[in-house]
């Protein structure tokens, strides 16, 4: 159950109070864009699919209803949904839809030395091993871990059964470390 | 979008310690800016939602009609994002079903003072629990003036509750939005951008 703070916002939005929607657009802002960033091919597309997700969600507010998903899981279907008909788009135009150029973007802290580089290089392999997953393994641990959803909220996302979510993940979880070169339990 | 993730029901430790070495890689950048001009249109784009003061409540088929309405009639006053919601509607033409006023919140109708010969304005009130809410339509302003409107608090405090551009030959059905609440609010006024006030509305 939403907190009272999240109720009255959503409240408020319904009602079209400029000020409450700008509040759910800077609070989903980093994790909406972060999804829609593994998923196309530049930063504006990202920031047009945000942008097109919360429009959407405006538009549908007087539909929605407090379930599973909650808000945020609500918001992540959207967007869910904008970023898939931006690929049918694309793929009309033959652009590129491959996220990974995005992960190998410079990382202007690269240079760090010490500790810090040790603890990158271990982040490294494990942002290596997670692109080695399949996009579906890496999409519901994505909704799990960058969106913060309950295996219901991604259930209801996905079209599946909270518990079918639990297996997908556990068995995501093991690929991952059979990539990492851990043992899987 | 709370913060990082619970555990879930009957989840393995060792996926928790593993969900949580995942969550500290792909954690989203928090201090990503977001754009003033994509912040302006989603706040323009939420001014335009039909008012509606029962959350809970199903929309109606009047609603969902409104709503698709006023959809069509942002793309047309598009060019208003970023402003108070200006929608425009042809000048002779039916604008809105009489029973659509009557499904939203209840108004309060207010009358101006000095509106400009020729110029057909009417507007009413929304009293919000977050604050007033202008419906203003309006006809027959000199077209490209730019108007900006403002409420005043009791105490003599301005707030601008945001501005629009006349055009001609439509009956603009403008929105605005004030954080004043009604009790505070003492009058609301439409200027021209040489800050003269064109028509006043006195609320006490």
């Amino acid at each position: 159950m939403p907190d009272d703070e999240l109720l009255t916002l959503v409240d408020r939005a319904r009602a079209g109070d400029p000020d409450a929607w700008e509040v759910i657009y800077r609070r989903a802002h980093p994790r909406l864009l972060s999804y829609a960033r593994r998923r196309l091919a530049t930063d504006d597309q990202a920031e047009d699919a945000v942008s097109e997700t919360m429009a959407r969600a405006i538009d549908a507010i007087g539909r929605f209803e407090w379930g599973p998903a909650g808000l945020d899981g609500w918001l992540f279907g959207i967007l869910r949904n904008v970023v898939l008909e931006t690929y049918r788009r694309q793929s009309r135009t033959a652009t590129a839809t491959d996220p990974t150029p995005l992960f190998s973007r410079p990382d202007p802290d690269a240079a760090q030395p010490g500790d810090q580089l040790v603890a990158r290089e271990v982040a490294a392999d494990v942002h290596a091993a997670f692109l080695g997953l399949g996009a579906e393994d890496r999409e519901l641990l994505e909704l799990r871990v960058v969106a913060g959803l309950d295996a219901a909220a991604v259930g209801v996302i996905l079209g599946k059964r909270p518990g079918a979510v639990r297996m997908a993940q556990s068995r995501a979880l093991d690929r991952l470390r059979t990539l990492l070169g851990e043992v899987a339990p | 979008m709370t913060g990082p993730r619970d555990p879930d029901e009957g989840e393995r430790p060792e996926d928790i310690e593993l969900l949580a070495r995942l969550a500290a890689v792909l954690a989203p950048e928090p201090t990503t800016p977001i754009a003033a001009d994509r912040i302006a249109a989603v706040r323009a784009r939420a001014a335009q939602i039909p008012a509606v003061d029962q959350p809970s409540v199903p929309p109606s088929p009047i609603g969902r009609a409104r709503r698709r309405s006023g959809r069509r009639e942002l793309l047309m006053g598009s060019a208003a994002a970023g402003l108070g919601l200006v929608l425009g509607v042809g000048a002779g033409r039916a604008t809105a079903p009489e029973g659509a006023v009557a499904a939203g919140p209840p108004t309060e109708p207010i009358a101006f003072d000095g509106v400009p010969t020729g110029v057909d304005a009417s507007a009413r009130l929304i009293n919000h629990t977050w604050g007033v809410e202008l419906l203003l339509d309006v006809a027959n302003l000199a077209p490209g003036g730019a108007y900006d409107v403002r409420y005043t608090s009791v105490d003599g405090d301005e707030i601008a509750a945001g501005s629009f551009v006349a055009v001609p030959d439509v009956v603009m059905k403008c929105r605005f939005n004030g954080a004043l609440l009604r009790g505070q609010t003492a009058a609301i006024e439409v200027r021209g951008r040489d800050d003269d006030v064109r028509m006043s509305a006195r609320l006490v």
